[in-house]
């Protein structure tokens, strides 16, 4: 564990491995103070803008939503909810471009604004003594406060111990280039980024504080000073300025020496760290009931006029903001520093809770990497990782997709500063490879994951399906036993005081019957199932595919029946059509148990379709006893070669005819279809017809596909043969 | 006459007690299953599809220790047929069938307001992926399904789409197609 | 404008920038080399490097590559002027090209090129030859103040393409000495003189040796050390190799001299004689065929300071450096796998 104490007092501090010491390039937007927040004509929120789940919407479009309004109910632990940024119309809720170095669609609120910024009602806490730890975790769920430094874990999360907590470290430390967000806010806002902690330092029992700033921000460092003067728990420390220093385990090590373990997190070491941005917003939240809809941003880079940092709305889109600052051409701008930041794909999307700076660098500013050469194994790579990896032997594994070999250097513990990539001569682009290497590892484990629970489930299945068939085989078993017992019965008691032989003979003929049933059992058995080569009984498909037939004969009629009963909803003789359909179904039914061909089968269709007066009725049964006669034919065709002609070129003549046989029969039932419609034309020349004639034109197309298709199947069944 | 009969004893003796230690091995250490079995089937997807001519990539796994070719797993790919190769120290051959299309992660998905209710899918689907009973609308549960394309052909109305699955934020990897193009500013 | 990933800033040195800042760091120790010896090591480096950079041009055209590109990495030329610097000034001129095109051709390019390549090319180049032309790789003429007939630049020319100065003096008659004995380097001195039984002091009295690790030698070495103390200040190379190198050298010949103060070399000859100070800086630390961890590099290094002391003091031949570089190549796999440092968070390193 930490000495904690000693930390108040001390002045050691530890050194991390590695570090590089790019261009800060920091001046240029901190010669300004924070900019006032400017309201777009619209703001985009996506619902999820932290690490973990959104939570459920609870506004819908055309709701009037004001200003720090909850949009979205954090329904479980990992959720976080967002509000309105300010007051407006919700537009539209949808698919929108993310921020997010993918460019995916993500769902968001577009808000109309309305101008006027009414807040919603608040209700401030004078004093956060009055409030219990639980009320307090609360309100700053529902404040919508996540992690700003850039991950963007929830706040509340982070607070609630699980270890006892001995350090509560501030990371003021902001060591990418180019932001100074957390600098000026720092500097203008101490006071409430002091009492934010002071907040956080209450729910993690009153560890000690330790507020860390690189020594390059002088006028920060003496306004926290100044802000803490007389908090005895509380220290800031000066760190040098290196990067990474702001990374969560490096300035751990910084400031105690320790390392987190690997597959830990701080709190194992009783060390929590937090953002200064996250501690004012936990001010903001508490004191002045106002959640998290703004964040500081730095707007910056050599195409900015008037570098600076300004509050943003959350949802604001960037190409709307950076328009309002006087710049048309959005290409490239970058979300973050120049060493962890990502190229932002789309420039609609919008600000969020993570986004601390915008880069609109010049042609020249930031060097394009089209000069990749091979790796030489300098090693200045090793030298400026912070967490001691061999980037350069990652490189190399990654290139090779050595899954096991990436694993046993550490791919994991890489923290993708981007120190190597940096320091790379032949500007190799490092940590994009060790992305990629990351997500395929990942996707491969996910995919083992699935592929046993698949194997699982798959066994399961057999399992059950084995069990089903016993199950049925013991019923059968049982039964016939009964019957024995019961036909045994009747002479036993007749002959009960006959001779022993009589007796014997009767127990053989259980025997037998008994024996004749297995037998039978037997015989059915390798039917059903298939038995491979290490006798493990597996369950087949082609007793399925023979009932599928069958099955899909009556599917047929059912669905016939469905649509004629649809087709004569028109109000038309709903009773010719439903007898129509009845005995079309029940040929079909017989047609399927015989499953041979009948080609009398249409006649009894046809009279009970002469006899139905209505037109729609004879339509529909003209169009089922049309499939019906299809199928016939296609059957037809099947069965006559495979009668016939058991030659060796069966299955192609098969085949043919097949095909053939289903030309045909698509082609009939396109000209039927049409003459269906053609003569319906002619009676009932109405418009009201019109919609039904569709219909019934569709239903036999329909059936004439699936018939075509089923023609085709048996064809290729048969070619397979 | 005596050196050739006690290199004879010798060797026999040696030859016995080497054939005694082997065959006691062979109980002694008796593997229940072969292992390369096991080993062959953490390979494959395990989608259950039946592409190879085997009922399940178990069967398959067995077919190839007893000498299958391993190149008949299409929804594995060539990244499973490498790794077989490997395994087996076999050659790594290309796919046996002309298995068209790029190898796209899909899932089936049933267009519900046509489906008819008929089960025919939930009996053709080797992993259990589709809930549903008869006459009633049958839906796949995605994260179980494994893209076998066995409930397709079953079906009688055609409702069952196998679509490719979507990368989301949370799924999306960081892509190579990213490679540096040289756009040429029309500013200078 | 696709800036693909980050980071989108890069420190400035380049690889081609690295490789020419080598180059240019050899600068002194060329010219005082050239100083001492005549124009002959000047025309072997132009020789080499132009070979080797035509090798590889026209290999990367066979192979369908950006010639241009790839060789303006510089990196072919750094073999090349390696390679002159380390051959007998007036090796005949078809070795030398046998050696470059080897580098190049075999060790370089048929293991995939730069980044690839397991050993050394240049002193992959410089064993193929002193294996395959033992004498001719070992016949260093005087330095020119002892020599007998001074060498210009068109007697070195005529030397390196016809064996025969314009004067008509063969290559055997140059390396004569004033005193009328075909002359040797000061390594190949001690070692035959320690063999026929004389003491150290009594063969350091000989005119070879110079002030104090042999005349010229010292010279040169002190500049390759200048070159090569700019590079580490200029953050080109790291402290490691060269410094585990001598250090590992100097222990070990000052063990071998405090044994038997007459029976072996002094520290200081080891470390200011032969190739010690080129092999140390400019050498040893070719990054791709060294090793890459930190600690992996002063294992490499004191390797090779260890293998060059064995190889002079008990081997066959005069210098080692050659032989202790291509050997400790040879072990980098090895060294690598069992110098990883500890990773962020890990108990031990894996």
């Amino acid at each position: 564990m930490i000495d904690v104490k000693k930390l108040l007092t001390s002045d050691q501090l530890w050194d991390y491995a590695g570090g590089v010491f790019p261009e800060y390039r920091k001046e240029q937007s901190r010669q300004l103070p924070i900019q006032p927040a400017w309201i777009p004509p619209f703001v985009r929120v996506p619902i999820r803008q932290h690490i973990g789940q959104s939570g459920n919407l609870i506004v819908k479009v055309g709701d009037h939503v004001l200003k720090g309004q909850l949009l979205t109910e954090p329904t479980h632990g990992m959720a976080v909810p967002v509000h309105a940024p300010t007051s407006g119309i919700v537009e539209a809720i949808g698919q929108t471009p993310s921020n997010h170095p993918s460019g995916l669609n993500e769902i968001s609120l577009t808000i109309r604004t309305d101008g006027l910024d009414t807040w919603c009602e608040r209700k401030p806490v004078a004093d956060a003594s009055t409030l219990s730890d639980n009320d307090l975790l609360q309100l700053i769920r529902y404040a919508g406060i996540s992690g700003m430094g850039g991950a963007g874990f929830p706040t509340e999360i982070k607070l609630t111990p699980v270890n006892p907590i001995e350090l509560l470290l501030i990371n003021g430390a902001e060591c990418e280039p180019y932001i100074s967000a957390d600098d000026t806010l720092m500097q203008a806002l101490a006071e409430q980024v002091v009492a934010g902690i002071e907040l956080m330092a209450r729910l993690l029992n009153n560890p000690v504080v330790i507020i860390a700033i690189e020594a390059d921000k002088p006028k920060a460092i003496a306004a926290m000073e100044q802000a803490c003067a007389d908090w005895e728990q509380v220290r800031v420390r000066t760190i040098p300025a290196k990067y990474p220093s702001g990374g969560e385990r490096q300035l751990i090590q910084i400031i105690t020496g320790q390392e987190v373990p690997s597959n830990g997190i701080p709190a194992d070491l009783g060390v929590v760290v937090h953002n200064v941005g996250t501690a004012y917003a936990v001010a903001r939240a508490v004191y002045q009931d106002e959640p998290l809809i703004a964040r500081v941003v730095t707007i910056t880079g050599n195409r900015v006029l008037k570098p600076a940092n300004h509050w943003v709305l959350l949802g604001t889109p960037i190409d709307a903001l950076l328009h309002h600052h006087g710049l048309d051409q959005l290409d490239p701008v970058i979300v973050g520093g120049p060493m962890m930041g990502y190229q932002l794909p789309h420039a609609e999307a919008p600000v969020i809770k993570t986004t601390n700076c915008l880069i609109i660098p010049s042609q020249d500013e930031l060097p394009s990497a089209d000069r990749q050469m091979p790796c030489i194994r300098c090693g200045s790579c090793a030298e400026a990782c912070p967490a001691n990896l061999l980037p350069q032997q990652l490189h190399w594994y990654a290139l090779a997709e050595d899954q096991d070999k990436l694993n046993e250097h550490n791919l994991f513990d890489c923290i993708e500063c981007g120190a190597c990539a940096y320091v790379c001569p032949s500007e190799i682009p490092l940590v994009l490879e060790y992305r990629q290497a990351k997500a395929m590892i990942r996707s491969s484990r996910q995919e083992q994951l699935k592929a046993e629970r698949a194997k699982q489930r798959f066994e399961a299945r057999n399992e059950r399906l084995e069990q089903e068939k016993q199950a049925r085989a013991e019923k059968h078993k049982k039964a016939a036993e009964a019957r024995l017992k019961a036909m045994a019965d009747k002479p036993s008691s007749s002959a009960s005081e006959s001779s022993p032989d009589s007796a014997t003979k009767q127990s053989a003929a259980v025997a037998a019957a008994l024996a004749r049933a297995k037998a039978k059992k037997a015989s059915q058995q390798p039917q059903k199932t298939m038995i491979d080569a290490a006798g493990q009984t597996v369950p087949d498909n082609s007793d399925v595919a023979a009932m599928r037939e069958a099955r899909k004969a009556e599917a047929r009629a059912k669905k016939a029946q469905k649509q004629s009963s649809s087709a004569s909803g028109n109000g038309a003789s709903d009773k010719s059509a439903a007898v129509a359909a009845a005995v079309a179904r029940a040929k079909a039914k017989r047609q399927a148990q015989a499953s041979s061909t009948e080609p009398d089968a249409q006649q009894p269709l046809a009279a009970t379709a002469s006899n139905a007066a209505d037109d729609k009725a004879a339509r529909v049964a003209a169009a089922v006893a049309r499939a019906k006669a299809k199928r016939d034919a296609a059957q037809h065709s099947d069965a006559k070669p495979a009668v016939t002609a058991p030659s060796e070129e069966q299955p192609a003549a098969d085949d043919k005819a097949a095909r053939v046989a289903a030309d045909v029969a698509r082609a009939k039932a396109k000209r039927q279809a049409q003459q269906a419609t053609d003569t319906d034309q002619k009676p009932q020349p109405t418009s009201a017809a019109e919609p039904a004639q569709d219909k019934a034109a569709r239903i036999a197309q329909a059936v004439a596909k699936a018939k075509a298709k089923r023609a085709q199947q048996a064809a290729q069944d048969d070619s397979e043969q | 006459m005596t050196t050739l009969l006690f290199a004879l004893i010798a060797l026999g003796s040696l030859a016995l007690i080497f054939g005694l230690a082997l065959g006691y091995a062979s109980i002694r250490f008796k593997v229940d299953e072969d292992p390369i079995v096991e080993q062959i089937d953490q390979i494959l997807p395990q989608t259950q599809c039946g592409q190879c001519g085997y009922p399940g990539c178990k069967p398959y796994a067995k077919a190839i220790a007893d000498g299958d070719e391993i190149n008949k797993c299409p929804p594995g790919g060539d990244a499973t047929i490498k790794k077989l190769a490997d395994l087996l120290g076999r050659e790594a051959k290309p796919l046996n069938d002309a298995h068209d299309g790029p190898d796209i992660k899909r899932v089936a998905f049933i267009r519900e307001d046509e489906c008819i209710g008929c089960t025919k899918c939930i009996q053709a689907c080797p992993v259990d992926a589709i809930v549903g009973a008869t006459r009633q609308m049958h839906t796949v549960i995605a994260d179980e399904c494994t893209g076998c394309d066995l409930c397709v052909a079953p079906c009688p109305v055609d409702c069952i789409d196998m679509l490719p699955v979507q990368p989301t934020i949370q799924t999306w990897q960081w892509q190579m197609q990213s490679i540096p193009v040289k756009v040429v500013d029309a500013n200078d | 404008m696709n800036l693909l990933s980050s980071p989108f800033t890069r420190q400035s040195l380049k690889t081609h920038e690295l490789m020419r800042m080598v180059i240019l760091c050899c600068i002194p120790g060329i010219l005082v080399q050239a100083y001492f010896f005549g124009y002959g090591n000047l025309i072997q480096i132009a020789l080499a490097a132009a070979t080797c950079w035509g090798t590889e041009a026209i290999i990367m055209i066979m192979r369908n590559r950006p010639a241009l590109r790839i060789t303006g990495d510089h990196s072919a030329l750094l073999t090349g002027v390696l390679l002159g610097i380390a051959v007998p000034p007036f090796l005949p001129w078809w070795m030398t090209v046998i050696a470059a095109v080897f580098a190049i051709g075999v060790v370089k390019h048929l293991y995939g090129g730069l980044g690839n390549n397991l050993f050394n090319p240049a002193m992959a180049g410089y064993v193929l030859l002193l294996i395959s032309f033992p004498v001719a790789m070992t016949s260093w003429q005087p330095v020119a103040a002892l020599s007998q007939h001074p060498v210009g630049v068109w007697d070195s020319l005529q030397l390196v393409f016809t064996g025969f100065s314009a004067d008509g003096f063969s290559l055997q008659q140059v390396r004569m000495t004033i005193d009328g004995i075909a002359a040797a380097t000061p390594l190949d001195t001690v070692k035959t003189d320690l063999h026929q039984g004389l003491t150290l002091d009594e063969s350091m009295l000989k005119p070879v040796f110079g002030s104090f690790a042999g005349a010229g030698w010292e010279w040169i070495n002190l500049a390759f050390l200048l070159g090569g103390l700019y590079l580490i200040y200029r953050r080109v190379t790291s402290w490691a190799i060269p410094g585990g190198m001598l250090i590992s050298l100097f222990v070990c010949s000052a063990i071998g001299f405090a044994f038997s103060p007459d029976g072996t070399a002094s520290p200081l000859l080891h470390l200011f004689s032969g190739a010690t100070m080129l092999g140390a800086f400019f050498i040893a630390t070719d990054p791709v065929s060294a090793c890459t961890t930190v600690r992996g590099r002063w294992i490499f290094g004191a390797l090779i300071g260890l293998l060059v002391y064995v190889i002079r003091t008990w081997g066959g031949y005069p210098d080692g450096v050659a032989f202790a570089v291509l050997l400790a190549n040879m072990c980098v796999v090895l060294i690598d796998h069992y110098s990883k440092p500890r990773t962020y968070g890990h108990k031990e390193a894996r």
